[in-house]
């Protein structure tokens, strides 16, 4: 199931809220009578979640490799005792 | 597209630095407020990540130079975390209608973890640049720089290609957990 190049960026568009009215009326006429069209707006919009997810993703482990690193190095020992006093 | 990953790392560079100095100059004062409402460092250091997470996708990574207005966005989003989260946790405890939608909430978040495990393996490269694209809001020149592409049209095309990637794999996984559920 491949979709045109148009229709994917005709389908970002909508899904940034880029549409003028009359586009959006038309798209989503299109949507209600072509099930093809409306499942691949769907998966467009999963495919953007799932590529937010793995960005997050991405930046949490960035953040956990900074955490490790100020309470486990001896360059940051005064930042680590001085956060760890908190829970003492 | 090209293969050296390392092409991405001057912006995880930049981030790591930038990380380092927002965690030594809030994390303690984030730290002190879950601590003093009985949190430990684990939860804290949970919700101070997500706090910064989200600074970043509403405005991008801070000023290095300015920590002012990151740190009052991100003590405030603390705060509300923090109490939403137990907010919820009591609700959740008295609600038994919730448990229907809340098992449709957990499918679904399994459902698409298992398509991103699923296309970390198919297509480490493709989302690479659709994160750089959609999430870290780059702009394409910039991403062709990185990735190796020979211009800005390349990149887009690229980018199209790649989305469209993404898109088969949820069709194709869609299918196969559509004869799974049967």
């Amino acid at each position: 199931m491949q979709t045109s190049w148009n229709d994917q960026i005709r389908i970002e568009a909508y899904l940034k809220g880029e549409l003028t009215h009359l586009q959006q009326a038309k798209l989503q006429t299109r949507m209600a009578c072509e099930s093809d069209f409306y499942e691949q707006v769907e998966h467009q919009k999963k495919s953007l979640r799932i590529i937010r997810n793995h960005g997050r993703q991405e930046l949490k482990a960035e953040l956990e490799q900074v955490h490790q690193k100020l309470f486990t190095t001896s360059k940051y020992s005064r930042f680590r005792q001085r956060v760890l006093r908190l829970f003492s | 597209m090209n293969n050296n990953r390392t092409a991405y790392a001057p912006q995880k560079v930049i981030r790591h630095e930038l990380w380092l100095t927002l965690y030594q100059e809030l994390f303690p004062a984030v730290a002190g407020f879950i601590s003093r409402r009985g949190g430990d460092m684990e939860e804290a250091k949970d919700i101070f990540q997500d706090a910064l997470i989200h600074y970043f996708e509403r405005f991008g990574m801070p000023d290095m130079g300015d920590i002012i207005k990151p740190q009052a966005y991100i003590m405030g989003s603390v705060k509300n975390m923090w109490h939403k989260k137990y907010k919820q946790a009591s609700k959740y405890s008295k609600d038994q209608n919730r448990d229907s939608d809340l098992e449709e909430e957990i499918y679904e978040e399994v459902n698409e973890k298992r398509l991103l495990h699923f296309l970390h393996k198919a297509g480490q490269k493709c989302l690479a640049l659709l994160s750089a694209f959609y999430y870290h809001q780059r702009p394409l020149d910039e991403i062709a720089t990185e990735f190796g592409f020979s211009g800005k049209r390349s990149a887009t095309v690229q980018k199209h290609k790649c989305l469209s990637k993404v898109k088969q794999s949820i069709h194709e996984k869609s299918l196969s957990y559509a004869d799974f559920m049967e």
